[in-house]
């Protein structure tokens, strides 16, 4: 491990500081070469020299290779070609040598050196490539834009030295910062500014690097690196583009997908719209086209024959009448009710109160009805009216849906925060799978007669008042076997209610 | 004494028709008016013996109308109103209307709540000298309340309040028109000493302490007497 650290410190070394690292080691080659003068022929040392620049080329690079050919010419004239300490030759043919030595030590020299920084540029180039595939793989993978944002902050940080960086996301008020480094309070750089240098010249050294992310002509990020001393090369450019590029893909991504999501909401809306409109129209059309024709039929040559039939056919259209009235007024109730205007008159009244009230409207029918309640009732805050139609709805659908005659019990109470209010009827109940989808518009009990003045609005209306008050309904079995719906809203204990 | 004639303002034809042909029906004479002005005038040309006053009108509001034809005759005045206009209905019976009627109506229901309003202002309106509503008998002259041979001890305001109530049978009276009459006009808004009072009323004069079955919440506008 310690071998393998001095060698990456020598490397470091022999690249930042080419020239030094070529006289250095031409020095210590010539100090270890000397002792050796007199046993092999001088013109041998020539080759001990070739094989320092081979070695200092591979490691430091050309510049480190042209220094060690040029200090090698040199030691090697000096102290093994006599006279000694001079740069004069005795032999006029060591000129010769001398010539050939340099011309072949600064090829081989510089073409080592070129080979060694391709390899390693490949080597690289290799090593980026990897990164970015991985870092591709885990931006698809990531589940939220934070992540993403994470994620390409630390590829940022892997393929550059840079000293901040920061990833920014167009949202609606503007790009804002998502993720950064070094931790601490978001930075506040002007990122306009910053962006604006970014369009200048690329030929200039850049010490700030910010770099748009666009798609569809939409900015929809921006990441910006900085560092103070040295400028950003072109490779580390390409490699913040690349992670940039894949930023700005999986950002596009998710637009699209929310757009995707966002369509087929509306879809879903059209589609529930259309159902409604189909439904209401059908609501209003059947009651006045069946009073329509009985009333034509009824002017019609010979209608009004036998006498008696005109007294049925008028009491039918009454029918149709009221159904028609009935069904204005459950759709008028839930625009209103869509609409959350009314929504501010609550206030505290006895819950036996607004009992008192719905059982006081049922006319006739009041008589079925039998009390089951506590002698003490919570008040609760509620839209009065509101709250009273809720449950009037209730009242009269366990009225409709149980035999004639029959008793309907109404009970209240209190159950820990909870006023809770219970209908129970006599009728068939309703079973256990479409005790949900009973409260839905329209919805009719599969295999069952629907008296004609049901607009199927009633329990969706009633439903929508009592949550908006914070409270809930629900229908289960009666204990006698029909039956019993169940409101229950918070009990109002800030003061008396009157 | 001849039918008394009655005065229908509305301005939408149809209506005016029906209540033409449905009041006709119960023997009375009916003469129209289509807006405020107009029905002003024709109230104090024909000094009809009712009218049956629609509230929204072209030119003037029919709470107004109600309010200028009480600055001088005490003729019933009963209000069509369209549904859940409760803000209307209040300020209607607080103008001085007698009592409202919400469209839709049957033919049945109009002229039930004429007869009543009618009985209540006609020659022989003297008030009947004791109402009997469910198990309670209300002497109202001699201020007595007794359910089953049992006499119930009411509070003067409480007496007074249900004294209003039972004037009022059956017709919803503002929170308002109760204050006025009861505690005085300055008292007019105290609308929950009010509730406090009618609470304790209940209490006493209810059959069932929790759930009241004659004198009954009207949402958003007052209290009504069920005498039925």
């Amino acid at each position: 491990m310690r071998l393998l650290r001095a060698t990456e410190i020598i490397q470091r070394f022999a690249r930042a500081r080419q020239l030094s690292f070529a006289v250095v080691t031409v020095a210590l080659a010539t100090a270890a070469f000397l002792p050796g003068r007199g046993v092999l022929d001088r013109t041998q040392w020539g080759l001990g020299y070739i094989a320092v620049i081979v070695f200092v080329a591979s490691v430091a690079g050309e510049r480190g290779a042209v220094a060690a050919a040029l200090a090698s010419f040199i030691a090697w004239d000096v102290l093994f070609l006599p006279p000694y300490r001079t740069l004069l030759v005795a032999d006029p043919r060591d000129w010769l040598l001398l010539c050939a030595f340099l011309v072949v030590g600064l090829a081989i020299g510089v073409r080592t050196a070129q080979s060694r920084s391709r390899e390693a540029e490949a080597q690289a180039r290799q090593q980026d490539a990897d990164a970015l595939c991985r870092l591709s793989a885990e931006l698809l993978a990531a589940e939220d834009t934070a992540t993403m944002a994470r994620r390409v902050l630390g590829a940022l940080e892997a393929v550059t030295d840079a000293e901040s960086i920061a990833v920014y996301v167009a949202s609606e008020a503007g790009l804002e910062p998502i993720a950064w480094t070094p931790e601490g309070p978001a930075p506040h750089d002007d990122l306009a500014a910053a962006l604006g240098e970014h369009a200048r010249d690329e030929g200039e050294p850049l010490l700030r690097l910010a770099i748009p992310l666009v798609a569809s002509r939409r900015r929809c990020g921006a990441v910006v690196l900085a560092r103070p001393a040295s400028a950003f090369s072109a490779n580390e450019l390409r490699l913040v583009r690349s992670v940039a590029n894949l930023a700005t893909s999986y950002l596009e991504q998710t637009r699209l997908r929310e757009q995707a999501v966002q369509a087929e909401a509306l879809r879903e809306a059209d589609r529930l719209k259309s159902t409604f409109v189909s439904s209401v129209s059908h609501q209003l059309k059947t009651p006045l086209a069946s009073a329509l024709a009985t009333v034509t039929s009824l002017l019609e040559p010979g209608g009004r024959e036998p006498a008696d039939r005109v007294d049925a056919e008028l009491r039918a259209v009454v029918g149709d009448l009221q159904r028609l009235e009935g069904n204005i007024r459950d759709l008028l109730d839930l625009a209103e009710l869509e609409s959350d205007a009314w929504r501010s008159r609550a206030e505290s009244y006895d819950l036996g109160d607004v009992i008192g009230y719905v059982l006081g409207s049922l006319g006739r029918q009041r008589d079925r009805v039998r009390l089951d309640v506590d002698d003490r009732l919570p008040a609760v805050q509620v839209d009065f009216g509101q709250i009273a139609r809720a449950l009037g709805n209730i009242v009269e659908n366990a009225l409709r849906y149980s035999p004639a005659g029959s008793t309907v019990i109404v009970g209240a109470g209190i159950e820990g925060p909870w006023a809770t209010v219970h209908v129970d009827d006599e009728g068939e109940g309703v079973p256990a799978e479409e005790r949900e989808a009973v409260f839905g518009k329209f919805y009719r009990c599969k295999g069952r007669n629907h008296p004609p003045s049901s607009s199927g609005l009633g329990l969706a209306i009633c439903r929508q008042i009592v949550e908006a008050h914070g409270g809930a309904v629900r229908v289960e079995e009666a204990p006698g076997g029909g039956a019993r719906f169940v409101v229950v809203l918070p009990v109002d204990w800030s003061g008396e209610a009157a | 004494m001849s039918e008394p004639r009655i005065l229908a303002i509305d301005d939408e034809p149809q209506i005016r028709r029906a209540l033409v042909s449905v009041l006709r029906l119960g023997g009375y004479v009916v003469t129209t008016a289509s807006s405020g002005e107009e029905g002003l005038v024709a109230a104090a040309e024909q000094s009809p013996g009712l009218i049956v006053l629609d509230l929204s009108l072209p030119d003037i509001d029919g709470v107004e109308v109600a309010r200028r034809l009480r600055q001088w005759t005490a003729v019933p005045v009963l209000v069509l109103s369209a549904r859940d206009a409760d803000r209307d209905k209040i300020q209607a019976l607080d103008a001085g209307a007698d009592d409202y009627l919400t469209k839709p109506f049957s033919a049945g229901e109009l002229l039930a709540r004429v007869r009543a309003l009618l009985r209540r202002s006609g020659p022989s309106a003297a008030a009947p000298a004791i109402v009997y509503i469910g198990d309670l008998e209300i002497d109202v002259a001699r201020r007595r309340v007794v359910r089953a041979g049992e006499e119930l001890h009411l509070t003067r305001t409480e007496f007074d309040i249900l004294a209003f109530l039972v004037a009022h049978a059956d017709r919803v009276v503002t929170s308002r028109m109760i204050l006025e009459a009861v505690w005085g006009p300055e008292y007019a808004e105290d609308r929950q000493t009010l509730r406090v009072h009618v609470s304790h009323l209940r209490k006493k004069v209810e059959p069932h302490p929790s759930v009241p079955r004659y004198i009954l919440t009207e949402p958003g506008v007052g209290f009504i007497l069920r005498t039925a």
